[in-house]
């Protein structure tokens, strides 16, 4: 293990301290790391020549020039935590679980695609990755609701909630902040500032370009996205202030390389020099590499080994990709409700389709959880039941306790029976099981929520 | 802009004003599915606007349709929307010399008749006028007479002209590349319902329209999510109890 003393890193906005500069690096991270980036770039890589190939169609924003950002940010989210992310989402894709191939594939189209080749670029999820969103900010206030969920169960998770500093214009974003605040949700909003968006520099887009600012009322902090220590280092600052302090704004200051997306060959609003003057002094890569060289955590050899193994292995991925089919026609109408209620979809001429579930063998392993799982929350006139029980639980205890004081009986509240919401037994298919009659009882008082693991109390990181 | 401005405050406001307020607006913008895009992106809004009493919404086809309807719904002194098919905007159209003249205008709440016929009625709108004329062109090859009825307009709709052309053809067919429930096919039958024209039809009318799903990025999915020419052919067919 190494200590490395960052610089110029961290700029800070309504906190009394920022990150550690001081940092350790261990062999077996910074090689994790490292291989990390150099997938992801080459995924990057290999996208960009399908697509010029026409084997991708349609949208396509490649990651190239931010590693350092999904690189560093993963390295310390734990499996209890969620990610959501923009268009922008490939190495998020990966990185949170989905291998390269289920990445490659959904791009392409084929059915091995993670998302069965119907959702294609933007539209990518895994476990605890609530996906690439094709809607320019509408991801965010999507994360300040998982963060709400994470608050809701108590189960010590964190949302990185990511933008673009073109999507930091949307007011939904304003909207997020104000209720994240509000309601002190353990959300990190991720600015990551490319400084272009969609042709557009910063200063011509944004009357504020401190993004780690803008939150107002919300502490932010300003790092240096290209260095994979100090945004692993910020990262893990940011999920010890939003666990104990609520959200938090980091902006990521990175660079793409690439234009916004393909349609976009990125040179009309920079210069070619602008971009060569970021790809040879600040690239995530290049600049993590001869830190690991500076330090003696592995050799130049070693390193070279790791290239060339990535780029051998994606080559033979996307080889094999090109072979695989489309999913077939009779999946046109699969998976548009979970749980559908008219088997008959309307094709272009008559209601000659049918609907199917296929999400259970999606990933090879099932998707749709099962509902025996689903912790039946309740809602509505259930709820008010639910309350209403309780309380006349709770009051039919405190009377035969104070009864039982006095020696006398007390006369008992109302029993617990017309609390129960309208059986719905009928509308349960025959062959439901008894666990899921049981789970639309009302629930029981909430389970006292799990003591949040501090940080990294031997939780492994994700992947 | 949202659907909350083009909704709540333009399309409302010269009413709750009782006429004080009109918004002369002008929302312009790519509609319908383009390429290779998905669900997010792929989607005709002309049936959502249309929903709304205090818009005006137009839908052009060609390179006529989209200068005259724009020039038009610039001079009206209410809220248009015009949903331009972002498929349509490279294609270009031979246009007549007065098309060019700086005063063209055509007129809102107007359909148009693109092929005169005798045995059927198609009526569609945007890039659909194309596979509804693809579809007359199949149709002629064996002998039947397609009239294919541009709307231009979702909004006012023009049901006079889809009413005389079923006086003559007795059939009726839409074609429109949105979503089939409370789409503007399904408006138009109801029209026929609520009306003495009703009595003209021989035989039901029929709705071809986009496939009741999101749109899937697939190639052959999406393919196979829009009408085309053989499925509008087929149920014209269909109508005319021909095989």
């Amino acid at each position: 293990c190494s200590t490395l003393t960052l610089k110029n890193t961290f700029k800070c906005y309504e906190l009394e301290k920022g990150p550690p500069m001081d940092v350790e690096l261990s062999r077996e991270d910074a090689l994790k790391m490292y291989t990390q980036m150099v997938e992801v770039r080459r995924i990057e890589v290999v996208c960009n020549n399908l697509y010029k190939a026409k084997h991708i169609r349609g949208f396509c924003h490649l990651y190239n020039g931010q590693e350092a950002v999904a690189v560093g940010m993963c390295a310390v989210l734990q499996k209890k935590d969620s990610v959501i992310t923009a268009y922008r989402a490939h190495a998020w894709t990966y990185l949170m679980g989905v291998s390269a191939y289920g990445l490659i594939a959904e791009l392409v189209g084929v059915k091995t695609g993670c998302s069965r080749g119907k959702g294609g670029s933007m539209h990518t999820y895994g476990d605890n990755f609530y996906g690439g969103n094709g809607i320019v900010g509408a991801q965010v206030p999507l994360g300040a609701g998982i963060a709400l969920a994470h608050q809701y169960k108590g189960d010590g998770g964190v949302c990185v909630a990511l933008y673009g500093d073109g999507a930091s214009n949307q007011g939904q974003v304003f909207e997020a902040y104000n209720m994240a605040k509000l309601w002190g949700l353990p959300c990190i909003f991720v600015c990551e500032n490319n400084h272009y968006g969609m042709g557009t520099s910063i200063h011509r887009h944004a009357a504020l370009t401190d993004f780690y600012m803008r939150g107002q009322y919300i502490p932010g902090l300003w790092v240096d996205g290209n260095q994979v220590l100090a945004v692993r280092s910020a990262t893990q600052f940011a999920i010890d202030h939003a666990k104990n302090c609520g959200p938090i704004v980091l902006e990521m200051s990175t660079y793409r390389y690439e234009g916004h997306s393909m349609s976009d060959p990125g040179t009309a609003y920079r210069t070619r020099d602008e971009v060569q003057t970021i790809r040879t002094k600040r690239d995530p890569i290049e600049s993590f590499r001869k830190q690991i060289l500076q330090l003696c955590l592995a050799d130049e050899e070693e390193l070279k080994k790791i290239d060339a193994k990535v780029r051998k292995d994606l080559q033979a991925i996307s080889k094999k990709i090109l072979k695989d089919r489309e999913v077939g026609l009779d999946e046109l109408a699969a998976d548009i409700y979970s749980k559908n209620l008219e088997p008959n979809i309307r094709g272009v001429s008559g209601f000659n389709l049918k609907h199917k579930n296929v999400a259970d063998v999606c990933f090879g392993k099932a998707r749709r959880t099962p509902p025996s799982e689903i912790k039946d929350v309740p809602i509505g006139d259930a709820a008010f039941a639910a309350a209403q029980k309780k309380a006349s639980e709770e009051s039919k205890a405190r009377k035969a306790a104070a009864a039982a004081a006095k020696g006398k009986d007390g006369k008992d509240g109302k029993d617990g029976k017309d609390g129960k919401p309208p059986s719905d037994d009928n509308d349960k298919p025959k062959d439901a099981e008894p666990k899921e009659a049981k789970a639309a009882e009302p629930p029981k008082a909430a389970a006292p929520p799990k003591e949040p693991a501090p940080p990294k109390s031997g939780d492994k990181p994700k992947s | 802009m949202n659907d909350r401005s083009v909704i709540n405050s333009a399309a409302k406001t010269f009413y709750m004003s009782a006429g004080a307020v009109n918004v002369p607006i002008v929302f312009r913008g790519p509609n319908g599915a383009s390429a290779g895009v998905a669900a997010q992106h792929s989607q005709c809004f002309a049936a959502w606007y249309a929903h709304c009493p205090g818009l005006k919404v137009v839908s052009p086809y060609d390179t006529e349709d989209a200068r005259g309807l724009l020039k038009s719904a610039i001079r009206d002194p209410d809220p248009v929307v015009v949903l331009e098919n972002e498929l349509m905007y490279g294609v270009a159209f031979p246009v007549d010399e007065k098309v060019t003249d700086v005063d063209f205008l055509v007129p809102l709440g107007k359909a148009k008749i693109m092929r005169p016929g005798k045995d059927i009625t198609i009526v569609a709108h945007s890039k659909a006028v194309e596979t509804a004329l693809l579809s007359a062109a199949e149709l002629a090859k064996k002998g039947i007479e397609a009239e294919v009825i541009n709307l231009r307009s979702i909004r006012p709709l023009d049901m006079q002209t889809i009413f005389t052309s079923v006086r003559k053809t007795h059939h009726l067919i839409t074609v429109e590349n949105g979503w089939p429930q409370h789409g503007v096919g399904a408006e138009i039958c109801a029209r026929f319902m609520e009306d003495p024209a009703f009595f003209e039809l021989d035989a039901p009318v029929w709705r071809c329209c986009g496939v009741d799903v999101p749109m899937p990025y697939a190639k052959t999915l999406e393919l196979n999510a829009l009408p085309r020419e053989p499925d509008v052919t087929a149920a014209a067919l269909k109508v005319l109890g021909k095989k």
